[in-house]
């Protein structure tokens, strides 16, 4: 087993560039699945996931391994995601409350009409419930399935208290087990 | 968390798909992570030792321009200094002199070689220059040109204190004078044998550099009588004190001595007024 992504960006702080380079490797595809399915477009969405990496770069000289790798670089997310969505003018209580309207729901082929015969059966379902969730319960249930991140992790990354986040995870889970059904 | 998770669920999410990044994306971001990090040290970091070598230069120089302004004469003090290798008899030459106007330089350097010749004769030998500070000790052409260089290169303040220096040794000097004067006169009148003294004691004692010793000095001059009437010979300073020299000769009977410092008088001060009465002192009845 390789060393630990703390370890890894540790070194990466001190000047590894190859260090940063397994990180990359390592979580490239989780956060980018996250970005993407988190926002509509999916030329913004790559713009958003550069930026994220970009800002990770830029702090790398603040990191402290106090917690785990994978918090600071989806907290670095959720803010840069916020950012996004404050300047189309919604607030974070909207993300809350916003469902089913399908504002800035993820990029995928549900649009396709391939995709678009498959909603026929239940994955296709499955998909446009996930496009109409609440951003805040989408984002839960994306962090847990791409970053692997308990109720806490998602609380510590979100800035909300574990219930708030165990909620919306809970909530994001009974709604797309609803649609398979 | 057991409603959080639902295994059906999390199957169904797997089947979307493992979606990556492009590999452009890849490599601008790898690119921007090898880059080496711009520098994050704050500014009073990142100048702490230009700034501090320039604070340590600011109080340098603030200090010697104050200790400078304090002790005005401390570079005079260090400059008169003999430097090593080189003769002591220069050493009490003051600097300043070579700046000084003629008759500065003609009332340091007269009285000096009349007390020398007054000790040849007594049989004395030379005094250690360092015993007489004020006597100007004839100095080199090159030493002077070099001494003159230096002194050229001080700044104003250090120039006006050697010359301010020179006057005041000038007016020692002309005090000791009139004091040993005094002094011999007073000489004179305790041995009534001996008349020529006096003249010789005004003569010599502009010489001696502490003002306190001159009185004492002056005396034992005066039982020198072979250099008293040499001495005598040696004009006073001002037309003033040369006029009463000779009034004074004249007075103690020393004519032929007095019509030469006459003569020697108008030579050197022929716009010099006298009056009737003062021809009549100075003049053989």
């Amino acid at each position: 087993m390789g060393a630990g992504d703390e370890q890894l960006m540790l070194a990466y702080r001190e000047g590894d560039a190859g260090a940063f380079e397994e990180l990359y490797r390592r979580h490239k595809g989780g956060l980018f699945r996250f970005v993407t399915r988190s926002v509509r477009d999916r030329a913004v969405a790559e713009e958003l996931y550069q930026e994220i990496w970009m800002r990770a770069i830029e702090a790398r000289g603040r990191y402290e391994a106090q917690a785990k790798f994978t918090t600071w670089l989806y907290t670095i997310a959720h803010h840069r995601l916020i950012d996004h969505w404050r300047k189309r003018g919604l607030t974070l209580v909207s993300l809350d409350q916003a469902q089913e309207a399908g504002f800035d729901a993820p990029a995928g082929p549900a649009e396709e009409p391939q995709q678009i015969a498959e909603a026929k059966q239940g994955l296709a379902r499955f998909t446009r419930v996930l496009a109409a969730l609440p951003v805040a319960q989408r984002e839960a249930f994306l962090l847990h399935h791409e970053a692997e991140m308990s109720v806490a992790e998602i609380a510590a990354a979100t800035g909300v208290n574990a219930e708030a986040a165990k909620s919306r995870l809970r909530y994001a889970v009974a709604k797309l087990k609803e649609a398979l059904d | 968390m057991a409603d959080a998770q639902d295994p059906k669920v999390s199957s169904a999410y797997r089947e979307l798909g493992a979606e990556e990044p492009p590999q452009a994306l890849d490599q601008a971001i790898l690119a921007a992570a090898r880059r080496p990090r711009a520098s994050t040290r704050p500014w009073t970091q990142r100048y702490a030792v230009p700034l501090g070598l320039a604070a340590v230069l600011v109080l340098s120089v603030t200090v010697t321009l104050r200790i400078q302004h304090e002790q005005p004469g401390i570079e005079s003090i260090a400059r008169q200094e003999p430097a090593a290798g080189v003769p002591t008899a220069p050493a009490a030459a003051p600097e300043a002199a070579l700046k000084l106007k003629p008759e500065f330089q003609i009332k340091q350097v007269e009285p000096a070689r009349a007390r020398a010749a007054a000790r040849t004769e007594r049989g004395e030998p030379k005094p250690f220059p360092a015993q007489a500070p004020a006597a100007p000790a004839p100095a080199s052409a090159d030493m002077l040109a070099s001494r003159a260089d230096a002194g050229r290169s001080a700044d104003s303040t250090i120039r006006g204190m050697s010359e301010r220096q020179a006057e005041e040794r000038t007016t020692r000097d002309a005090e000791a004078a009139l004091r040993a004067h005094q002094a011999g006169a007073l000489l004179a009148k305790q041995r009534p044998d001996r008349p020529a003294t006096a003249p010789a004691v005004a003569a010599a004692a502009p010489a001696a550099a502490p003002a306190a010793e001159q009185p004492a000095k002056a005396a034992e001059q005066a039982q020198v009588a072979g250099a008293a009437s040499q001495a005598a010979r040696v004009p006073a300073d001002t037309p003033e004190r040369e006029f009463e020299r000779i009034a004074q000769l004249r007075a103690e009977g020393r004519h032929d001595e007095a019509d030469k410092a006459f003569l020697e008088f108008r030579r050197r001060y022929p716009d010099f007024r006298l009056s009737e009465e003062m021809l009549k002192r100075v003049l053989r009845r």
